[in-house]
């Protein structure tokens, strides 16, 4: 059983969860044009809220995972339309807009500090036993997450072709002001793509805890870094392109993990620097399917 | 492409004139300034060192992290310093004066201690004794000296193996010690391979560096080296690494979340674990806790707890369960060993004043070697602050032999003591101890 | 006077200097030239590494700490050799982070860099000795004056209030007159900055390691202050206060700098600390960082161009005629009433 393969499997895991994570991102960039750094807060948030539901109120993990999404699509709803809209329609400058996220960011993540502590915590879930396949190895719950992602994938993409929601949301992204002017509501798709986001990052967030075996009030904002390396690689704004991102990025990792652990995040880290210099638009701009400026599904 | 845009009414406005608004900041900024000069000259006497004979109430500030990454070590130590004060004040307190311990967060980072340290000295009021400094000792040592006041620090840097700060005392052994009492026991039980876990903590690289040299001398060899960062989300990698090395034994220390990650994710790898060795953090409750419902370990941990339970220590865990208000949970610390050194150091420095007949730092100083050591002839044993008063009313010398054994300080103000260890035992998580590492080996290793 | 009260002030007093040294650099940066450098807290973490490591003499294997470029240099070398660091990697970060991707991206790029750093730093330990951090760094001149903690104390402060004064003049000179003008023309609007004639490329390139260079120093200053150094001290949510020192205070204006850092550092960070400790410890702490966030949400709100706002620069539309030369010198200020942040 080769180190390698091993880790390639284990790449997948982490793909899928980044992808989760970073599918919501993307796509709030692309319909609203802003880097919102506190998107890794709102993971964090839903991962508590989730421990609330399964440990506090003793329940399940599921009812905390579909509380967590619900957190999660909340937070992006109530961001959008207290905080970013309202401030965006005063046109300021990038900068200004990423400060203010980074500020919401702070914030939030020092909430969850004041009210849960900065101690770990976990959702005791029991050992499990372990499948080997084809040099891989996997337990249950980690297929599961895989097929969540999965799942969220195919049904995100559904939405954004079968449905006149969806397509809405395409023509919001691509140009506003002619989707306006084509008698769409695109305040109203704007909120609606920020709720999809959001329920995107609950979902991971709660993932992302569970997968580890503890997390704490910074787990989503440390995260956050992978899942932002994923969606630009791919191309920002580009859902299929956070998939694609998701993947390297999630392989890349664990493949490196193999010759220096310490290295791991770094790598991750490095690919995305030299993919910005050379595209800003990521591998999917590379890949000749799209500028760096027209942003769409 | 920007639209053209309304320019706001505060536009249209008289432009304020920067250059009048930054006069007047200079101003106020100088203003502000001279202030600052004259309290410091006329002299705000409020916190000043030496208004100590009216006062009854002496304070023992714990300077440790309470938040930031590290800020699990602050409660831990000030359990210690609690349980200490309730029993020098329930035996009548320090001559005539009663103790009083209070928390002062450090911070985890150099560039928050310094002024943390400034607001402890200028905030709190008749400062006997500091508990701390630890990770920050750094900058923080130099200026708590310079204010003639003794502190017990439960840092395990190498830096300090050969201090010289009259006032600087270490409650806990060196890493360097500790990394030596580790490679020591996994020779002598037979252990060839050895591997490695570590996270890259501040404290935690320096452990491993003193097991590597000495278990290589020994003729062992480490397969495999793993550092960790800590916190992330999967190790799973790192720990098929681990197992694909086939070591025969596992050094390690790491925080609990990073170990439940970590070996929640090795046992899926492989049922069955090599036997793992551990320090004093590995005997921690969130710790033991947080891997025994994930991973069943075959355990060993090295600490400095005394093998057997004397007066003292029986004395130290019965004020520790009565301090549920005001820390949380401290059961979890009955059998830990900094909480314990931080009990004793209190009390040895309340012993060291009654024997001194001062409170006044400068002068009872001297005195902390006096009543500690290697039991002699001529000189008292005594398990309790209690029994230590009443000892020195009859006139005699004393030796503490505190909650964790017999103290000795060295020339350098360092402990050396024997280390026992203690398994886990992986059904009911309790520690079960069973053997020990001599003193007489320890003082040669350290020698070189 | 009580020593303990004379430290605190020096602490405070030397910790106001250093931040208004870095307030300035990161200011010269961003409101002068438009750089969102979202990564500046390396340049003052290599400026304190190698002053550092210029002082601590040589790494002595088995030592307690290990470390690259070991030296004794007396002690304005060492400062000079943290400033020569910072330009250094000013450039190398330059030669990639500041290709033309817009400001956003290059503010995510710089961003990435330093979480790069902080992450390397940190596990190569035989770098800067990882999370453990130096220690021990010797202070600038005090076996030549023998002066006592305080006394010496109140040096420091002489000190850096003379590394500001330097830094002062050295960061107005290039931010007035007509290379500031140039400055501000391509932080307005690169193109046209660089249709009229504008290096872009070189101009930006130049702001970045004069901020560089100045936030080497200051970190310099600070840990031969300090005596130690470690990687806690550094993460890259530190440019993020110094951000919301310049917004808070007044962006491109060095007044407003030393307002928005005076608040910041020295009203909230330090006056949270004497709210009384309520519940669990580490309340304090995530009191403070959410009324930074609040804070600074509210000043993008409410007042983008922060407490004290940019100078107004007026064209002059009388004609004036040089003495001696045949040249109408027209207009010695310019109209400029846009904000980097609105």
């Amino acid at each position: 059983m080769s180190l390698e393969v091993l880790a390639f499997g284990y790449g997948l895991v982490s793909a899928a969860i980044i992808a989760l994570a970073a599918v919501g991102f993307s796509f709030q960039f692309g319909i609203s044009k802003i880097f919102n750094v506190s998107y890794g807060a709102m993971m964090s948030v839903s991962a508590f809220v989730a421990y609330y539901v399964d440990i506090i109120l003793r329940t399940s993990l599921w009812l905390g995972l579909v509380a967590g999404g619900i957190s999660g699509a909340v937070l992006g709803l109530a961001s959008e339309r207290l905080l970013f809209s309202p401030f965006q329609r005063r046109r300021p400058a990038i900068a200004a807009v990423i400060i203010l996220s980074l500020a919401l960011d702070f914030f939030t993540q020092n909430a969850i500090n004041a009210i849960a502590g900065p101690g770990f915590f976990s959702y005791r879930l029991p050992p499990e036993t372990v499948f080997r396949f084809v040099g891989t190895a996997w337990t249950p719950l980690e297929l599961v997450f895989v097929g969540l992602a999965v799942f969220a994938m195919v049904s995100v993409h559904l939405l954004l072709t079968q449905t006149r929601f969806g397509t809405a949301m395409r023509a919001t992204a691509a140009d506003r002001a002619l989707a306006s002017s084509c008698g769409i509501n695109v305040r109203r798709s704007t909120s609606l793509a920020w709720a999809m986001s959001g329920l995107l990052a609950g979902l991971s967030g709660v993932v992302l805890a569970a997968d580890s075996g503890a997390f704490s009030f910074v787990s989503g904002d440390t995260f956050f870094l992978v899942v932002f390396a994923a969606a630009v690689v791919g191309g920002l704004g580009h859902t299929y392109g956070a998939m694609i991102g998701a993947l390297v990025v999630g392989i890349v990792t664990e493949e490196v993990a193999v010759f220096s652990p310490s290295l791991k995040y770094v790598s991750a880290f490095g690919v995305l620097i030299v993919l910005l210099i050379i595209s800003p638009g990521g591998i999917l701009q590379i890949a000749g399917k799209v500028r760096s400026d027209v942003i769409s599904e | 492409m920007k639209l053209s845009r309304n320019v706001p009414s505060y536009r249209r406005a008289e432009p304020r004139n920067g250059t009048r608004t930054a006069r007047s900041i200079g101003a106020v900024f100088v203003g502000v300034l001279c202030v600052i000069g004259t309290l410091a000259s006329a002299g705000v006497a409020s916190a000043a060192m030496g208004t100590r004979s009216a006062a009854s109430v002496l304070n023992v500030p714990v300077f440790e992290p309470f938040s930031g990454s590290e800020a699990s070590t602050g409660p831990t130590l000030l359990a210690g310093c609690l349980s200490a004060v309730k029993t020098i004040n329930a035996a009548g307190g320090v001559l005539g004066h009663r103790l009083n311990c209070r928390s002062v967060d450090s911070g985890s980072d150099p560039a928050d201690a310094v002024p943390a340290v400034s607001r402890m000295l200028t905030s709190v009021p008749n400062i006997v004794l500091v508990m701390g400094p630890g990770s920050v000792a750094a900058p923080t040592v130099p200026v708590i000296s310079a204010a003639h006041i003794p502190m017990i620090s439960g840092s395990g840097s190498p830096q300090y193996d050969k201090n010289t700060d009259k006032y600087f005392y270490r409650a806990g052994p060196s890493d360097s010690l500790q990394g030596d009492a580790e490679a020591y026991w996994a020779w002598q039980h037979g252990y060839k391979t050895a591997a490695e876990v570590f996270t890259n903590d501040p404290g935690a690289q320096t452990i491993p560096g003193a097991i590597t040299p000495l278990y290589t001398k020994y003729g062992g060899k480490i397969v495999k080296s793993i550092t960790l960062a800590p916190d992330q989300t999967s190790y799973r990698t790192e720990a098929a690494e681990l197992i694909a090395a086939h070591p025969q034994v596992i050094f390690t220390e790491t925080d609990p979340q990073t170990a439940a990650t970590f070996w929640s994710e090795a046992v899926q790898t492989s049922s069955k674990l090599p036997p793992v060795i551990g320090d004093q953090e590995t005997t921690l409750q969130p710790w033991v806790q947080a891997v025994l419902p994930v991973a069943k370990l075959n355990l060993v941990s090295l600490t400095i707890s005394a093998a057997a339970p004397t007066a003292g220590f029986r004395l130290y865990q019965k004020e520790l369960l009565t301090l549920s208000s005001q820390i949380k949970n401290p059961s979890q610390y009955a059998t830990f060993p900094g909480t314990i050194s931080f009990y004793d150091g209190v009390v040895l420095s309340a012993l060291a004043m009654d024997a001194a007949k001062s409170v006044n730092p400068p002068t009872y100083q001297p005195y902390m070697t006096r009543v500690t050591g290697v039991p002699s002839r001529g000189k008292t044993v005594v398990y309790t602050y209690a029994q230590g008063v009443a000892a020195l009313r009859a006139g005699k010398t004393i030796d503490y032999s505190g909650a964790g054994g017999v103290i000795a300080f060295n020339k350098y103000h360092n402990v050396a003591v024997p280390f026992s260890a203690d398994k886990l035992n992986d059904s009911s998580g309790a520690l079960q101890n069973i053997g020990s590492v001599p003193l007489s080996v320890l003082l040669k290793l350290a020698a070189g | 006077m009580s020593v303990a009260w004379q430290f605190y002030a020096i602490t405070l007093l030397v910790y106001f200097g250093v931040n208004l040294m870095a307030g300035w650099a990161i200011n010269f940066q961003y409101g002068v030239a438009g750089i969102l450098n979202f990564g500046f807290i390396i340049f003052q973490s290599i400026g304190a590494y190698v002053a550092s490591v210029t002082t601590l003499g040589a790494s002595q294997p088995g030592g307690y700490q290990q470390y690259i470029l070991g030296a004794t240099l007396p002690w304005p070398l060492s400062i000079v050799a943290a400033g020569i660091a910072g330009g250094l990697l000013a450039i190398v970060v330059g030669s990639f982070a500041l290709r033309p991707i817009g400001r956003a991206f290059q503010g995510i790029v710089l961003l990435i860099v330093a979480v790069i750093a902080s992450d390397l730093v940190s596990t190569e330990f035989g770098w800067f000795d990882g999370t453990n951090g130096l220690a021990a760094i010797p202070k600038p001149l005090q076996g030549a004056l023998g002066l006592g903690l305080v006394s010496y104390g109140w040096f420091y402060v002489g000190l850096t209030a003379v590394f500001c004064v330097v830094t002062y003049f050295v960061i107005r000179r290039c931010s007035t007159g007509p290379y500031g003008r140039k400055l501000r023309a391509l932080r307005e609007n690169a193109r046209s900055a660089s249709a009229l004639g504008v290096n872009v490329r070189k101009e930006t390139m130049v702001v970045f390691v004069v901020g560089g260079v100045i936030a080497a120093i200051s970190g310099a200053v600070l840990v031969q202050f300090l005596g130690a150094w470690a990687p806690s001290t550094w993460m890259p949510s530190e440019t993020f206060l110094y951000i919301a020192a310049i917004v808070v205070g007044g962006v491109d204006n060095m007044a407003g700098v030393a307002l928005g850092v005076a608040i910041l550092y020295t009203g909230i960070l330090e006056g949270v600390q004497y709210f009384p400790s309520i519940g669990v410890g580490n309340l304090v702490g995530a009191v403070q960082w959410m009324a930074i966030g609040i804070l600074v949400a509210l000043f993008l709100w409410f007042r983008p161009q922060g407490m004290v706002p940019q100078r107004r620069r007026r064209l002059s539309t009388r004609v004036r005629t040089v003495r001696g030369s045949r040249a109408n010198v027209v207009g010695v200020r310019e109209r400029d009433d846009k904000n980097v942040l609105t």
